[in-house]
């Protein structure tokens, strides 16, 4: 960050230089036939004035050719006279030439032990292969090919290779973020670590879509055992009607239309008005990856992005499963997350919301098909400690809610909070992972779980259900604060077999994406059996499964989003294979 | 391979030292040099090789022709030709799509856009044989007889694919003459960790401001003073960035035992633009100047329309794109301006008005330089001034700059003489080994915090590796 030596002194170390290159050039011979002195001559003012270097700036832009006494004598060694040769060495070093060398050798030493002991700590320590923090697999070694090589691609994964598996390298960004913490204030009480960006204020929100339908008001019938009748209103009074019928640029009304012959008629007992900060600051963001500041807390979001065209392929699997699956219950629950719940409604950018869509969804559904209704499940606790705040799954408290919501759909038990052990761990949400936001990486919360005291055993299978081991359902002894999700059943790459002390006959199927997972412990009240299926790691037909393993209840659960997404597909894959 | 890489750092680096010290002949060394530059160059691009070696060879033999018809037309014919190979290599890779897309706007025809890769460093490269070629033909240098030596000139890693433009005649003596001395490699160090802590620890940390408000924000929405913080942060970014590489350059070749030109001296400090581009970049401006500015292409007219002509390379020289041309032609405006105000009038400026006069120049000249997209151009110029209906302040530019306060004052620091002025100070009240001590822990210090900060660094490229 320096420059080094200001120009008076430059200048006069150049004359010191040109004199001792004039005289050292008088003992070459002459090298250049055809100089052009006449241009050389005149330049220097004329530079100046053209706004280009002149001579005089060049010189003492000179790499400092001229400081270096020591350098100008050796550089030509051969070429010198003895007198130049020998000058130096016969006189004695002076107190300050002395001090001068020292320093050179503290510089070189100390710089070169650093530089040295980092590079062969890089070489020989071992390398990390997975990151927890953030969720990944860390690179491997390329495997060499021609087309790899002649692409660029080998060597620049040789590179990716070395930086991203950094031994400690969880530590390093620790100690990074730590110091980019430092570059400024914290604001309104909330520390910003990182930097604001705007997106979402006023009328500058050029990027946020307006047709959003929210913020919302939700008229949701009263829970009730109707949930488990068949839908069969399929009439559009939802999001996408009313947000285009309605005059109001604030709120707009959306009327569910539950998949309850009754619910039209039925008096609203729940009026959902979806959260709304015109204040919230964009901290981040990357695609639907968002971290927000609202109020003084930040948080951790991934936005909605379901795509409605697909609602009616996964309404098509649904109810070909159903078909397939003829005597048993069949539920579809679209599980709803924190873009419902926390999530400022300026900030959602899609045009349907995911309350919208699950209802769309469910209004395509086969009547035989059970509808669990999470938005009535979760509703009346919405002032409790539902979802996470950086991460993008639920507490197990609302899992819990959405369970009991099932219980109830299904005619099973379901055991109350108290007949839980409660825990508390810290964790760091998801959106950490995902983002690599640094301003989050300080921002730990809690996790509470909740481990089910009656009996029961857990195996653990492959895609292909090779049985694997037996295991812990909730294996807190491995609890990791960055994988915290993996407390419920260790991976959703395993298949699990939960066989409980209930001894009422039935058999669940849980054919799930990672969302339900904290829902499963709550159910080892409810069923004798339970299989646990992620439908991303499943290599076999599951209605055959289901039909195989006599499954009275098969429960389809996953995000709306996901619904719409790959893992809708799959699901409808799975059927196929 | 880039230079801000603990790939390069840490391994790449590390090993070329090794082999270079091993080597205890010039002749070895200047092949370690060869291998490992090539190893370099390859590590993006390899094809690109073949190119560089290519064009490295052609000159070689234009310069041995040179030498052989000297003072003869044949000469002149042969510095043409290789005039017209090397710049026509440049147009070809890095302007043909601009080209083509300007005759498409002017005309009625529709031309495929061809979208050619261009080699990374080749405006430098070619720079560098363009000088040797010329230098050859006017005699200021021997002609380099041996192939390799001219291939380790022009293909140095140190400064192969950023700059700076190292002309041969710099380090002529120096291929095959040169001694290390520990004070070499002790400045060396020095410029390679503070260049590498410019980069790293401020550029990289300015670039997210700029990110923020002009490439991923809101630009029509943004205030006056948030335009003007962002674009201020963006000069900033680019000579920490620039001013680093060229650092780590010379430091490498301080190391390796050649001495390069300075390609910065706090080019902010500048009183005025012609000043200005004295500071900045400083191996580009002397070669136009020593390669453009006193051929006589428009005669005795030459006085306005070398400088525009001037002016104009330099823009274009950055990029294929009209903004760039934009950038040379304003500088070419107002050292214009400055010249017909005359130097002594322009010194009778009160200091304060001229640095103020200079700073804003420059840096709406940065803006012009960021932004290829006119339009955007436009919203940004608007912006200064308030035009685009855009408020005085806003929220979250005032809270972007809490944030960062530190690093942006930092920063502003470090753009002036600061640490020299220190050390000077501190010498003068005699406490040399101190401040050499001081200097030594600042270097460990700002290696290890970039070398922590590269650790997650996804994207870090020097700004300046696009031309």
């Amino acid at each position: 960050m320096s420059d080094h030596i200001d120009d008076k002194e430059l200048e006069e170390l150049n004359e010191i230089y040109r004199r001792k290159m004039e005289a050292q050039k008088s003992h070459e011979p002459k090298k250049a036939k055809h100089e052009k002195p006449a241009k050389d001559v005149k330049s220097e003012n004329t530079h100046s004035e053209k706004g280009l270097p002149n001579k005089k700036a060049e010189n003492s832009a000179k790499s400092e050719k001229p400081v270096n006494t020591e350098k100008q004598i050796k550089v030509k060694p051969e070429k010198q006279d003895k007198e130049e040769k020998t000058q130096p060495e016969s006189k004695p070093l002076t107190e300050g030439e002395r001090r001068k060398k020292l320093a050179v050798k503290i510089n070189i030493g100390v710089c070169t032990a650093f530089f040295a002991v980092v590079a062969v700590g890089l070489l020989v320590l071992p390398r990390p292969t997975i990151s927890e923090s953030e969720k990944r697999n860390l690179a491997t070694f390329p495997k060499f090919t021609w087309d790899a090589y002649w692409s660029g691609d080998y060597t620049s994964d040789i590179s990716y290779f070395f930086n991203d598996t950094v031994p400690f390298r969880d530590t390093f960004k620790s100690i990074g973020a730590g110091f980019r913490s430092l570059f400024g204030f914290s604001i309104n009480g909330a520390e910003i670590k990182g930097n604001v960006s705007q997106v979402n204020s006023g009328a500058s929100q050029t990027e946020v879509t307006t047709v959003s339908t929210k913020p919302i008001a939700i008229v949701t019938p009263a829970p009730s055992d109707t949930s488990s009748e068949a839908p069969e209103s399929k009439d559009e009074t939802s999001s996408k009607d009313n947000s285009d019928d309605s005059k109001s640029d604030t709120s707009k009304a959306e009327t569910s239309s539950k998949p309850d012959n009754s619910s039209n008629s039925s008096k609203p007992e729940n009026v959902y008005i979806a959260p709304s900060d015109p204040d919230a600051q964009v901290l981040y963001e990357e695609g639907s990856q968002l971290v927000y500041q609202s109020g003084d807390t930040i948080y951790g979001a991934q936005l909605y992005n379901g795509n409605r065209d697909n609602a009616e392929d996964y309404a098509n699997t649904l109810n070909t499963l159903k078909t397939l699956l003829p005597d048993a219950n069949v539920y579809s629950m679209l599980a709803l997350t924190q873009n419902t719940f926390i999530t400022p409604a300026e900030l959602e950018k899609t045009k349907y919301t995911e309350l919208s869509d699950s209802e769309y969804i469910s209004n395509m559904l086969s009547k035989d098909i059970k509808v669990i209704d999470t938005m009535n499940a979760l509703l009346p606790h919405q002032k409790e400690n539902l979802f996470f705040l950086r991460d993008c799954h639920w507490q197990q408290l609302g899992a819990y809610y959405a369970a009991q919501s099932f219980a109830k759909a299904a005619s099973v038990n379901f055991a109350k909070l108290s007949d839980y052990d409660k825990y508390e761990e810290d964790c760091l949400g998801s959106v950490y992972a995902a983002t690599q936001y640094e301003g989050l990486m300080y921002e730990g919360e809690t996790f509470t779980y909740y481990v089910p005291k009656n009996e029961y055993t857990t195996d653990y299978y492959d895609e292909d259900y090779e049985y694997q081991f037996e295991y812990p359902l909730m294996p807190r002894s491995d609890y990791n604060t960055t994988a915290f999700y993996s407390l419920f059943m260790v991976a959703d790459s395993y298949i699990k077999h939960i066989t409980t002390d209930v001894d009422n006959g039935r058999v669940l199927v849980v054919l799930k994406d990672d969302y339900p997972s904290a829902m499963v412990p709550c159910l080892t009240s409810s069923f004798s059996e339970i299989y646990v299926i992620d439908v991303r790691y499943c290599n076999f037909n599951v209605a055959d499964f289901c039909v195989e393993k006599g499954a009275t209840d098969v429960l389809v659960g996953m995000t709306t989003e996901n619904a719409l997404g790959e893992i809708g597909d799959t699901l409808s894959y799975l059927l196929n294979i | 391979m880039i230079f801000a890489d603990l790939f390069f750092l840490y391994f790449f680096m590390a090993l070329c030292f090794i082999a270079y010290f091993i080597c205890r002949k010039t002749v070895y060394r200047n092949w370690v040099l060869i291998v490992f530059s090539m190893i370099f160059y390859a590590w993006g691009e390899p094809v690109w090789v073949f190119l560089l070696v290519g064009s490295v060879t052609v000159n070689y033999f234009a310069g041995l022709l040179i030498d052989k018809f000297r003072d003869t037309k044949k000469a002149t014919a042969v510095t043409a030709c290789a005039l017209i190979f090397d710049i026509g290599l440049l147009m070809f890779f890095k302007y043909t799509g601009f080209f083509v897309e300007n005759f498409n706007a002017i005309s009625p025809v529709d031309l495929p856009v061809p979208h050619i890769e261009m080699p990374i460093g080749i405006s430098f490269f070619t720079f560098q044989i363009i000088s040797y070629i010329l230098d050859c033909y006017w005699g200021k240098i021997k002609v380099q007889r041996s192939w390799y030596k001219l291939l380790m000139y022009i293909s140095m890693f140190p400064q192969l694919v950023a700059g700076p433009i190292v002309r041969y005649a710099v380090i002529e003596d120096e291929i095959d003459n040169r001694v290390i001395t520990s004070a070499d490699i002790s400045d060396g160090i020095t410029r390679i960790c503070m260049g590498l802590g410019k980069k790293v620890i401020l550029s990289n940390n300015l670039s997210t401001i700029v990110d923020t408000f002009f490439k991923n924000g809101d630009l029509a929405s943004l205030s006056v003073v948030g335009t003007w913080y962002t674009v201020i942060v963006y000069a900033m970014q680019v000579y920490f960035d620039f001013s680093g590489y060229s650092d780590i350059a010379i430091g490498l070749g301080r190391i390796f035992g050649f001495h390069f030109d300075e390609n910065f001296r706090y080019p902010f400090v500048s009183k005025n633009i012609t000043e200005f581009w004295q500071r900045w970049h400083i191996s580009l401006g002397t070669f136009f100047r020593d390669y453009l500015l006193y051929v006589p292409i428009f005669g005795k007219r030459r006085k306005y329309l070398n400088l525009f002509l001037v002016w104009f390379c330099t823009g274009f020289w950055h990029g294929a794109n009209w903004n760039y041309i934009i950038w040379g032609l304003y500088f070419g405006l107002f050292i214009l301006i400055e010249r017909t105000i005359g130097n002594k009038n322009m010194r009778k400026m009160p200091k304060a008005l001229a640095h103020i006069y200079n700073t804003i120049v420059v840096v709406v000249g940065f803006g012009i330089f960021y932004f290829t997209d006119l339009g955007k151009l436009g919203t940004f110029l608007g912006n200064l001034v308030g035009m685009n209906g855009n408020s005085f302040v806003d929220k979250i530019s005032t809270q972007n700059m809490m944030a960062n306060a530190w690093l942006v004052i930092v920063s502003i620091a470090l753009c002036m003489p600061v640490i020299p002025a220190l050390k000077k100070k501190l010498e003068s009240m005699n406490l040399y080994l101190a401040t050499s001590v001081g200097q030594t822990v600042l270097n460990v210090a700002v290696f290890a915090l970039s070398s922590i900060l590269l650790v997650n660094a996804t994207n870090n490229p020097f700004i300046y590796w696009q031309f």
